[in-house]
């Protein structure tokens, strides 16, 4: 932060008019809008979020219908052909595009939220008994690789419904909690290096001397100017969780069948690919590479556009 | 560097230990009775209780954590409740897999991802610098489970007998068909890891190319293929080095996922067949296993840092580390 205030000062790019008067957003949306590499990052994601939404509503048959027409190839009936029960891949593949943007929307919300609060107050109270306890437990977490963790995780909390009061858990949102446990230490350490960066600032001292709240603190003064490294970070683990996701529904321990998506779609096509049924994998395997690239050009052209020291390129 | 090697092994046993409690809190959390799995479904519940005492599950949680902690001390990691085997045993039977294919996939990484990286660089916003950074991007895209369902779909459908698809041949029967069953594996795990090490290797082979030393290498008249495979290529390597420890714990949970795309009986397929059967031992003996390997190897990342780089290693001996 205090690089790119001497940057600024130092005037080694000189700032356009044009964009001195747009908000945060509408800047950074231009700087995205210039590149072509992240504007095909943009577009993949706007086609898989519309996918999710309306996908559902143009499915050409019931995802969970089972037909006599087993294994069938591509057809104008079928586009995508069908499955060992007969079923239609993509009417499945239309309605698993919802479930995996769904678990990984949900879990990084998830992990963004309760990793920037625990690594924001740690970041506060740094050096005290609660930031050692907040970031040796997040080091707990991270001495898991991420796919042995998520499976166990997702396989405690695998039965098929677990109720809490009026909330009903299914496989989906149970897969989508286990990967926003496993994504929440990566917030909580760039959150709290973040806040460890600012509090050293005088808006920060003016704030406290003026008796401002931790809750004033931590959300009217240190989130505005630490948003911009989570959000980058949000992205990329987007990409991590949809590819989490995939692998643990693979592996028959994320979200359960009926329910389809990208990663138990997937788990279906590897008994059935030695036979030569290659139409089970492409639309899952797409989607997953779609996703995964998609959020990380994104990841990579909002680090460009947030960071001020990049004027131009 | 003995100093920095017992710091970093004193700060990983209280993780370590944590590591263990959550396991077990965890295992023991999930739904489903092992007791009731060993005993068969239609046991009674007197057989049911018989055999929940024998395995001990009728203790409470923290008596059977300092018991097992207690054996653990002395390299004990219990008994699998399902074959009776010592959970040693069965793990030092499927590491060799996991491992064979793992260490293979690291060699395939740095063999294609560091001189790719390096022919980028050098030929830096050129067809080759561009066709080598949309192929890593596409490689980094692609779950390695994905490449190797393709994998399968390619040598066992459209060009079959060319390589094994399936199943596990020990390097100690056969070497040549060890190296070709872990063939495929290993490079599925291997082809999403290559796009990160070419990629790294190229912005941090440009950045040094671009530091002043270089620049006067040349004006020393240094020749250029000096400069770049013995002053660029050691201090371009160091970020390289780093990634290559986090890759190496990827490798770990990827092999748990690639040994079911393969059918190869590893750590990783033990583990997820210890969820299935809630066989606690084993689950939680792999997973402190895996926990373990994860701390040693960035240990070691941290001593070749040192050894590569001589100021860091300076600095831990004068304690400023």
């Amino acid at each position: 932060m205090s690089q790119a205030k001497a940057d600024t000062t130092r005037g080694s790019a000189p700032p356009t008019v044009e964009l001195v008067s747009r908000s945060l957003g509408a800047q950074v949306f231009f700087r995205l809008a210039r590149q072509p590499v992240s504007m095909f990052g943009m577009a993949g994601v706007l086609l898989l979020v519309s996918i999710a939404l309306l996908g559902p509503l143009v499915a050409p048959y019931d995802p969970a219908a089972l037909s006599p027409e087993r294994l069938r190839p591509p057809s104008t009936a079928h586009l995508m052909g069908t499955e060992n029960f007969g079923r239609d891949v993509f009417s499945r593949f239309l309605f698993g595009t919802r479930v995996s943007m769904f678990v990984g929307l949900g879990a990084v919300a998830l992990g963004l939220t309760a990793g920037t609060l625990l690594g924001m107050t740690a970041g506060l109270r740094a050096g005290r008994v609660w930031d050692t306890l907040i970031m040796r437990g997040m080091d707990v977490v991270l001495a898991f690789p991420l796919l042995v963790l998520v499976p166990v995780l997702a396989g405690i909390l695998q039965t098929k419904t677990i109720q809490i009061g009026p909330l009903g858990l299914n496989s989906i949102a149970l897969v989508g909690l286990a990967i926003g446990v496993v994504s929440t230490p990566v917030f909580a350490r760039v959150a709290r290096a973040s806040v460890l960066a600012e509090v050293r600032e005088d808006y920060i001292m003016a704030a406290r001397s003026f008796g401002a709240g931790t809750g004033d603190l931590l959300f009217g003064n240190l989130w505005p100017n630490i948003q911009a490294p989570l959000i980058v970070q949000a992205a990329f683990s987007l990409a991590i969780a949809i590819a989490a996701e995939a692998a643990v529904s693979f592996l028959g321990l994320g979200v359960q069948p009926p329910d389809s998506s990208w990663g138990n779609m997937l788990a279906d096509a590897r008994r059935f690919v030695i036979s030569g049924a290659w139409w089970l994998v492409v639309c899952p395997a797409a989607g997953i590479a779609l996703a995964v690239l998609s959020f990380n050009l994104l990841g990579d052209a909002l680090r460009d556009a947030l960071d001020p020291r990049v004027e131009r390129r | 560097m003995l100093r920095l090697i017992l710091s970093r092994l004193a700060l990983a046993v209280p993780v370590l230990v944590c590591v263990s409690i959550v396991a077990f809190i965890l295992l023991r959390l999930a739904p489903g009775d092992p007791a009731q799995l060993q005993a068969g479904l239609e046991a009674s519940p007197d057989v049911v209780a018989a055999v929940r005492h024998e395995l001990a599950l009728d203790q409470p949680w923290p008596v059977q954590y300092l018991t097992w902690a207690g054996r653990v001390i002395h390299g004990d990691l219990g008994v699998s409740y399902s074959t009776r085997q010592p959970v040693t045993l069965l793990i030092g039977q499927r590491l060799p897999v996991t491992a064979q294919i793992s260490i293979t996939a690291l060699i395939l990484i740095v063999a294609i991802g560091v001189p790719l990286g390096i022919l980028s660089a050098l030929h830096k916003d050129r067809v080759i610098d561009q066709t080598v950074r949309v192929v890593s991007l596409f490689g980094i895209s692609v779950p390695n489970f994905v490449i190797g369902i393709v994998l399968v779909l390619l040598f066992g459908w459209y060009f079959p007998g060319i390589m094994p698809y399936e199943g596990f041949v020990p390097l100690g029967t056969d070497a040549l068909a060890s190296l070709k069953t872990t063939a495929l594996p290993s490079l599925a795990l291997a082809l999403a890891q290559v796009g990160i090490v070419a990629r790294l290797t190229r912005s941090s082979m440009l950045e040094v190319i671009n530091q002043e030393y270089i620049t006067a290498a040349r004006a020393f008249g240094v020749s250029e293929r000096e400069i770049i495979w013995r002053d660029a290529l050691r201090n371009a390597m160091l970020p390289v080095l780093t990634v290559l420890g986090i890759i190496a714990g990827f490798l770990l949970g990827g092999s748990v996922v690639i040994e079911s795309v393969f059918g190869v009986a590893g750590l990783g397929r033990l583990l997820i067949e210890s969820f299935a059967s809630r066989d606690y031992p084993i689950a939680i003996g792999v997973m402190l296993f895996i926990a373990v390997v994860f701390v040693v190897v960035n240990l070691i990342v941290d001593v070749l840092y040192g050894v590569i780089n001589p100021r860091i290693r300076s600095g831990y001996e004068s304690g400023e580390g």
